[in-house]
């Protein structure tokens, strides 16, 4: 019978994470088995006593007369325990005691199980040592149940933490916007007015402001796009990258001298239309922006891999220093002092290719150009 | 006391006249011919306090009625309520502070066939501890269909429990009189009331070998609880009465259906009982608590309907029996109560429990 019950009792430990619920399928079940009047479990701390968690419940855990030192003698003892009902006993209880004897189990860093039978004068060793392990295990459900608690609770102030900062960025976008616009249209009102009685420098300045105020705007547009980019949770679908790649191209402003070539043709995967567009107009924009070359060429090509994709987008631009390869996609990092330069695009391509848990990296020679090459995964998609 | 009458007049009238500034329990036979909603109205006009159940049968003395009611008046009522929401985990259970030097009880009628009464027990204990007695019956049909069977001023409610807190000396008294007669198994898969599988095989396979060994004769889905009434499950706990879990049906899996809740991986024996042992045990339990208190008033008795449906004939003298002890002060005490889908006690002061084929038996001063 009483292997039977330890088995009983051991198969009731650690069915929840949630620590209530981890302690309700254990101790109600001691209780009820052993037939005893009441539990609890007290933290042990050098700087307080509480009462984490009772059967009967109390309503206050916190105890201001609590002999700390007692319950601090009894956990340096580190062995299973019993007492009679004495005044030291009532002292540290969280429930009036009338009778009877109590059981205490050391948890560890969880405190002190104290087991209470108000009819019986003493815990035999036979007992105390049959719970004993049952209790070691506890122990360990308990610790677990206490990582999870840590764990749940950095999860919820992080995941509080990134809609701040997202409602900040949105509230930031559009609050500079409008004054920036302000500025905008009343710099252009008093160049009109005074293009008469204004020289050369003058206008210099003038055309500097307004370039300031496009690469605020450009940067306001970017900290947004970067901010939401993985945020909606839209649905997938299939998409031609082929396609959808000719089409950026044919919209956006391509100098002359600069050729973008298809090296093969790009797969139809499953995945957001508007993510994928910033994936690859970014790549594109950055490979025209930084080649110094008299003809520019841009190539594009994707080979398949395991569950996905790999893509290129190779240029024969300028490249980058090994020293940089990671810095690029950070922030507000542009290795340029390029006026118009908002340091976001390359930020923007790798929250996107980390939304689809793909992967990035780079490829560069410094005078001869660079590769990014990056991963998009089936189901790596919403 | 016991009333034939569905006359709401006469009824209303006899509460008045013998039941003043007392709560009153009613114990309602389910086959009485009667508008339940007509009475309660009745009551809150006339400014009555009551709780109420319905139950299979009725008891008055040595008497079991399928018909009418039993009024059983509390003095000292702190405070009374109702508990809904009972197939959830959701519900709330009563508060109430109370002055501990004091002798409180606790008394509940809740539906017999909800999902959650093994946690409504738990919360309550987990509430009030064992600063009080607790004495309660499950309420509910024959049929073993749920409906709704308890009631109170707000109306009648399924999935709910009734009851009221109050002062009074209590003794609680708990016997079944079940013999162990092989394991003991391990419930290796439940679902709430529901034996999957017993020592990892199909529960019924199990459960078969045993009893037809002992029984000498084939149980079948179709005989099932002819056979298994005589036959429950044993769950075994330390130094005390084995709380025992009825098996009513047999489910096409082979799955155990009882009343109450099962753990998985509860250690459980199968019992065996006769009329004598039964008898005897329901005569143990008024024997131990009439010696308890000092001017027992009336006793309460919550009684099993599968102890009437397993004695038959021969119940009359378990109720003879438990009768036949309360005696004191030179006077016969009066005993009334019902036939009930689960029976609730303490043990007098400890954990709370959820009994079945057992008698338990509440004595009170007041």
């Amino acid at each position: 019978m009483d292997i039977l019950q330890l088995y009983e009792f051991s198969m009731a430990i650690g069915k929840s994470l949630n620590y209530k619920e981890n302690c309700d399928s254990l101790l109600k079940l001691i209780m009820s088995r052993k037939g005893l009047h009441s539990c609890w479990i007290h933290a042990y701390q050098s700087n307080y006593c509480r009462v984490t968690y009772s059967i009967p419940a109390i309503t206050n855990d916190n105890f201001p007369n609590c002999n700390k030192n007692f319950l601090k003698e009894i956990h340096n003892q580190n062995r299973p325990m019993w007492f009679p009902i004495t005044d030291d006993i009532r002292q540290i209880a969280p429930l009036t005691l009338v009778s009877g004897c109590v059981a205490v189990f050391n948890l560890k860093d969880e405190g002190l199980l104290f087991l209470h039978n108000s009819k019986k004068q003493e815990f035999t060793e036979i007992e105390l040592n049959q719970l004993g392990p049952i209790i070691d295990k506890f122990t360990l459900s308990l610790q677990a149940s206490a990582a999870f608690i840590k764990q749940e609770q950095l999860l919820i102030s992080l995941e509080k933490q990134n809609q701040e900062l997202s409602d900040y960025a949105h509230v930031v976008s559009h609050d500079l916007k409008s004054p920036l616009r302000n500025i905008e249209a009343l710099t252009s009102w008093i160049k009109e007015d005074s293009s008469a009685s204004l020289d050369e420098k003058g206008t210099q300045t003038f055309d500097l402001i307004t370039a300031n105020l496009e690469k605020m705007d450009g940067l306001i547009d970017g900290i947004l796009k970067y901010s939401t980019i993985d945020k909606d949770n839209s649905e997938s679908y299939l998409i031609n990258l082929n396609d959808l790649v000719t089409q950026i191209i044919t919209v956006m402003k391509v100098p002359q001298n600069v050729n973008v070539v298809f090296i093969n043709e790009l797969p139809v995967i499953r995945g957001d239309k508007y993510r994928l567009q910033q994936l690859f107009l970014n790549l594109i924009v950055n490979a025209i922006k930084y080649n110094d070359k008299e003809k520019g060429l841009i190539e594009i090509g994707s080979r398949a891999v395991l569950g996905g994709h790999e893509f290129f987008v190779r240029d024969n631009g300028k490249g980058i220093d090994k020293a940089f390869n990671h810095k690029i996609f950070e922030m507000f990092q542009s290795l340029e002092s390029d006026s118009q330069a908002t340091g976001i695009g390359l930020s923007i391509v790798k929250k996107v290719i980390s939304y689809y848990k793909g992967e990035i990296w780079l490829d560069s020679v410094l005078g001869q150009g660079s590769t990014f090459y990056f991963t998009l995964y089936d189901n790596g998609a919403a | 006391m016991y009333i034939y009458s569905t006359n709401l007049e006469e009824i209303i009238e006899v509460l008045i006249r013998d039941f003043k500034d007392k709560t009153v329990v009613i114990s309602l036979a389910e086959n009485t011919n009667f508008d339940i909603n007509e009475l309660i109205e009745c009551l809150v006009e006339n400014d009555i306090q009551f709780i109420g159940g319905i139950f299979p049968k009725i008891i008055h003395n040595v008497q079991v009625f399928e018909q009418g009611m039993i009024l059983t008046g509390f003095s000292d009522v702190e405070k009374t309520f109702l508990v809904e929401g009972l197939n959830t985990t959701d519900f709330e259970v009563p508060s109430l502070e109370l002055d501990s030097t004091k002798d409180n009880f606790f008394f509940t009628f809740v539906d017999g066939l909800t999902t959650n009464l093994s946690l409504y027990l738990s919360e309550l204990y987990s509430q009030f501890g064992s600063n009080m007695a607790y004495f309660g019956s499950g309420a509910g049909s024959l049929s073993l269909k749920q409906i709704p069977c308890v009631f109170n001023k707000d109306g009648i409610f399924q999935d709910a429990a009734v009851g009221f807190i109050a002062q009074s000396k209590v003794a609680l008294g708990v016997k079944h009189g079940w013999k162990r007669v092989a394991g003991p198994f391990i419930a290796t898969k439940t679902e709430k009331n529901v034996i999957k599988q017993i020592n990892w095989q199909n529960a019924f396979e199990v459960y078969k070998t045993i009893v037809e060994e002992h029984g000498k004769a084939e149980i079948r889905k179709d005989n099932f609880f002819d056979i298994s009434k005589a036959y429950p499950f044993g769950i075994l706990k330390d130094n005390s009465e084995y709380v025992v879990r009825d098996p009513l049906s047999v489910t096409d899996e082979g799955e155990l259906v009882c009343i109450g809740e099962v753990l998985e991986n509860t250690v459980m024996d199968i019992l065996k009982g006769d009329n004598e042992t039964l008898v005897k045990a329901a005569e143990d339990a008024a024997e131990a608590v009439i010696d308890q208190l000092e001017f027992p008033h009336h006793a309460y008795i919550s009684d099993c309907i599968s102890r009437v449906l397993f004695l038959e004939d021969d119940y009359h003298l378990e109720l003879e029996a438990i009768l036949g002890k309360l005696y004191k002060n030179g006077k016969q005490i009066p005993l009334e109560g019902a036939l009930t889908l689960g029976e609730i006690s303490s043990f007098g002061d400890g954990y709370l429990q959820l009994f079945n084929k057992t008698v338990v038996i509440g004595l009170f001063e007041k």
